[in-house]
């Protein structure tokens, strides 16, 4: 079962387990500015929202590296980078629409979720749910039981 | 003529208050000369997990003996889940 | 290991940036954070110091968790000789700051001088300058912050700030950072506005890693557990803050109220954690929006707020910033209590919008509250007039006149600068200095020391003057964490108080929030502190470092002139018994406890740290 990160934003309080999580595995490292997800606070609107890459099927970022260096990984659905391959020339970043793969000036290598070989540390570390790793094609189970509740019928 | 205390829940307990009483946290209860704190616990079906704080007239009652407390008329009787702060 | 062993001096009078290396022998004495900082203190400024002189050095720093995952790792504190009590301050504060300075690979940054002009910091790793604030000196927290962050074009900046309160030299100025996170108490903002320091804008991109990564993830794994299963830290706080106090303390008769003539406020429940998730009538929300978590928090108390559109304090009101309009940092209990309770207000709003004017322009709400709430008093009995307050009808109970009294200092200007001394300076200069609920001229807070007994000899033996954070025995005598006490009793509050001081110190050092305390001992702090770096780190140690700090902490103010000699509670607290409650007719035990106290810390009948005690702790 292929199995893919859901994100629920109202759970979020920014506390930024997942991106230490993230940089950690990535990176070695506690570090959010090499972390993978990331968390967006909106102060006047009193949210916090965690964002990172969807793995797009038909990847934008995959389609666009002129070196091949982006490749799937046929278990886990994830787009992954091959860093032997990549020569760092950012066309990855430009092409993808939502701005969740970017360069890593130290490694002269693009980083990108890769949902850590299907077991990623951003919803293990998550401590309050807003992040989970659900069966890719139910991702709206939670959001539906939740709707389902306010239909259920008067005992 | 009946005897009455007043009960007031906080915290996560405000779920179990009388629907017409959430502003005030508190509303009225009817004792006897034999009603205990544990008898009023059951009978407002109060969960003895969640409970942590009581208070009679302030004073906090301990776990160990509020059950057999018997409660006097013109009481007032706060219940908390575990709370803390600073 | 998550110390980076660097520290950054920067003389303001010559303009220089210095790295340095951090004096790792007195991290195995001291750890980090509160001990370290205050260790260099010691060393560095002379006791008799001017707090507002050049010759004071202001540290921030952090601890060797801060910028790791264990939980709530994102502590700094800010060490400095206090303009407020003239006794060591130490301020600590959450949010995103602390775990910053740590990635940009400092453990400590050091402000000592005096800057001809005002300047702001800006440090991007190694890369530290001293950089003009012409544009924003004179600007609020919020529009300083909102400055930087398009100067440097990024969107990641993370600012720590005074207001132009702490420009204009309000002894209780706080520095802000992330818009409402404080390092609020003793004005600590006070003395970086008397450096001509605005603010200090800082990017990491290091990282912080730890010494033995395996044993670090389960020690901090365990840890997060713990918090998460315990209803305190897993489900109190998250949902309800630490407002959810209010009640709790009023209901016990503990709620100082009207300058703390009385023991219980009868508007509590309506600025009561509760209340503010009660939807209002105008647009239906309610004043809370949601919980949020300063860095690595897993428990999350943070309160997040809008004031009712409309209410007076903000409706029309074009010429304030757009946060009023919408979220920001809501209400924590002492603020609640302060501005509220404190001065009889029992209007949830405006005690709100006073809130969003602290985070704003970097003020205490405590000592602000306390002193507003002495005035009243004072204006009640005719000892101050219209005449005072330059027209402000001052009586309990007004929450207009609080608001405006709460504009006034934030700006330091007229009634709001003589305010803005403290309530200790005020009473004294009107006559009444038995007015001012004070110790070491430092603000009460929420808990009345008539009935929590124990609290009533923490405030006096403070060092950093009156305080509920430096031995919080309210988790005992109250909440009953770890076991309950007796409030009312006085007996065995001595060693209660010792062991929550000193256990507290050894929190405030390793970079972690003491709010954990709830559910860790520092049986769980230990195992991650020796995880992250080099060393053996057992409880016991962590335990006698606590015990090492106090005494030094209590060294240095005896040779600043407030030892011994200001372990004393206002008349008020030894002579007006309780009004209601389980504690009517008491007054604080002090004169019992205190001996008692004396003699456990192994101080002499005076309370002077005698040469034994500092032999045996090495100092």
């Amino acid at each position: 079962m292929q199995m893919s990160l859901v994100i629920d934003a109202n759970k979020c309080t920014g506390c930024l387990q997942c991106e230490m999580a993230c940089s950690y595995e990535g990176e070695g490292v506690f570090n959010p500015t090499k972390s993978r997800i990331k968390i967006f606070p909106f102060h006047e609107e009193g949210i916090f929202v965690p964002y990172t890459c969807t793995q797009c099927d038909e990847a934008w970022c995959m389609h666009a590296c002129p070196v091949e260096a982006i490749v799937l990984n046929k278990t886990t659905g994830a787009k992954e980078i091959v860093n032997d391959l990549c020569v760092g020339c950012k066309v990855c970043t430009i092409a993808c629409p939502f701005g969740t793969v970017n360069y890593n000036a130290d490694s002269g290598k693009v980083i990108k979720c890769d949902l850590c070989g299907g077991d990623p540390e951003c919803a293990k570390a998550c401590p309050t749910d807003a992040i989970t790793f659900q069966d890719a094609n139910w991702t709206g189970y939670d959001k539906m039981k939740g709707y389902a509740a306010n239909a259920m019928p008067a005992k | 003529m009946s005897k009455k205390i007043t009960v007031k829940l906080f915290a996560s307990l405000m779920v179990h208050l009388p629907v017409n009483s959430t502003k005030s946290h508190g509303f009225d209860y009817k004792i006897d000369e034999t009603t205990t704190v544990g008898f009023l616990i059951d009978d407002l079906k109060l969960p003895r997990d969640v409970i942590h704080i009581v208070l009679l007239n302030g004073v906090y009652l301990d776990a160990e003996t509020r059950d057999a407390k018997v409660l006097t008329e013109g009481d007032t009787l706060g219940f908390w889940p575990p709370v803390a702060g600073g | 290991m998550s110390w980076t062993k660097k520290v950054l001096r920067i003389n303001l009078t010559e303009g220089t940036c210095t790295p340095e290396p951090l004096n790792m022998e007195w991290t195995e004495q001291f750890l980090g954070q509160r001990g370290l900082a205050t260790k260099y203190l010691t060393e560095e400024v002379p006791p008799t110091t001017d707090p507002l002189s050049p010759e004071n050095t202001m540290y921030m720093i952090t601890g060797p968790l801060t910028g790791t995952m264990a939980s709530t790792a994102g502590r700094y504190s800010v060490v400095t000789k206090s303009p407020l009590t003239g006794a060591v301050a130490c301020s600590n504060s959450g949010g995103f700051f602390g775990n910053e300075m740590k990635c940009a690979g400092w453990d400590m940054i050091i402000l000592e001088g005096k800057s001809p002009t005002p300047v702001y910091i800006s440090i991007n790793d190694d890369k530290a300058e001293i950089l003009p604030a012409d544009e924003i000196w004179g600007k609020s927290v919020w529009e300083a912050d909102e400055w930087l962050h398009a100067k440097h074009q990024d969107p990641q900046l993370r600012c720590a700030v005074i207001g132009v309160s702490g420009e204009k030299g309000v002894r209780y100025a706080a520095i802000i950072n992330d818009l409402h996170r404080a390092a609020g108490r003793s004005g600590v903002g006070t003395v970086m506005g008397s450096k001509n320091v605005k603010a200090i804008a800082l990017r990491g991109s290091k990282g912080v890693t730890v010494n033995d990564p395996k044993a670090f993830f389960e020690a901090t794994t365990a840890a997060k557990k713990i918090l998460a299963e315990n209803a305190v830290t897993g489900e109190g706080l998250p949902a309800l803050g630490t407002q959810v106090l209010m009640n709790v303390i009023n209901e016990m008769g503990a709620q100082p109220t009207h300058n703390y003539k009385e023991v219980s406020f009868a508007g509590a429940s309506k600025i009561s954690g509760e209340a503010m998730l009660e939807p209002r009538e105008s647009d239906g929300k309610p004043n809370l929006t949601r919980n949020a978590g300063c860095f690595a928090c897993t428990i999350s108390c943070g309160r997040i707020s809008t004031i009712d559109p409309q209410h007076f304090s903000v409706q029309n009101r074009d010429d304030l910033h757009k946060s009023y309009h919408a979220n920001s940092g809501g209400l924590e209990y002492e603020a609640a209590w302060a501005l509220g309770s404190d001065t009889g207000i029992d209007d949830l709003d405006a005690l709100t919008y006073a809130q969003f004017v602290c985070n704003e322009q970097g003020l205490d709400p405590i000592s602000l509250g306390s002193t507003i709430a002495a005035a009243m008093e004072m204006f009640e009995e005719g000892i101050i007039t219209t005449e005072d307050t330059g027209g402000i009808e001052l009586n309990f109970g007004n929450a207009e006149a609080m608001i405006k009294c709460t504009e006034l200092v934030a700006i330091g200007e007229g009634f709001g600068l003589e305010l803005g001394q403290g309530s200790a300076r005020f009473c004294e200069k009107h006559g009444h200095p038995e007015l001012s609920m004070t110790v070491r001229g430092q603000e009460f807070p929420a808990y009345d020391p008539r009935s929590i007994q124990g609290m009533g000899l923490g405030y006096a033996t403070s060092n950093r003057g009156a305080c509920h954070l430096r031995g919080y025995t309210v988790a005992s005598e109250v909440l009953g964490i770890p076991i309950k006490t007796d409030p009312l009793e006085t007996e065995g509050k001595a060693g209660l108080q010792i062991a929550f001081q000193n256990a507290t110190a050894a929190f405030d050092s390793a970079g972690i929030c003491i709010f954990t305390s709830f559910a860790w001992s520092l049986e769980d702090v230990a195992p991650q502190l020796d995880a992250a770096i080099e060393g053996d780190w057992t409880p016991e140690r962590l335990g006698e470092i606590g015990e090492r700090i106090w005494n030094l902490e209590r060294l240095y103010n005896e040779a600043a002139g407030v030892g011994a000699s200001a372990d004393k509670l206002p008349p008020r607290m030894m002579s007006l018994p309780a009004n209601t409650g389980p504690a009517e007719g008491k007054v604080s035990g002090l004169d019992t406890m205190l001996p008692e106290y004396y003699a456990e810390r192994g101080w002499s009948p005076e309370g002077d740290v005698t040469a034994e005690t500092k032999a045996r702790l090495g100092l």
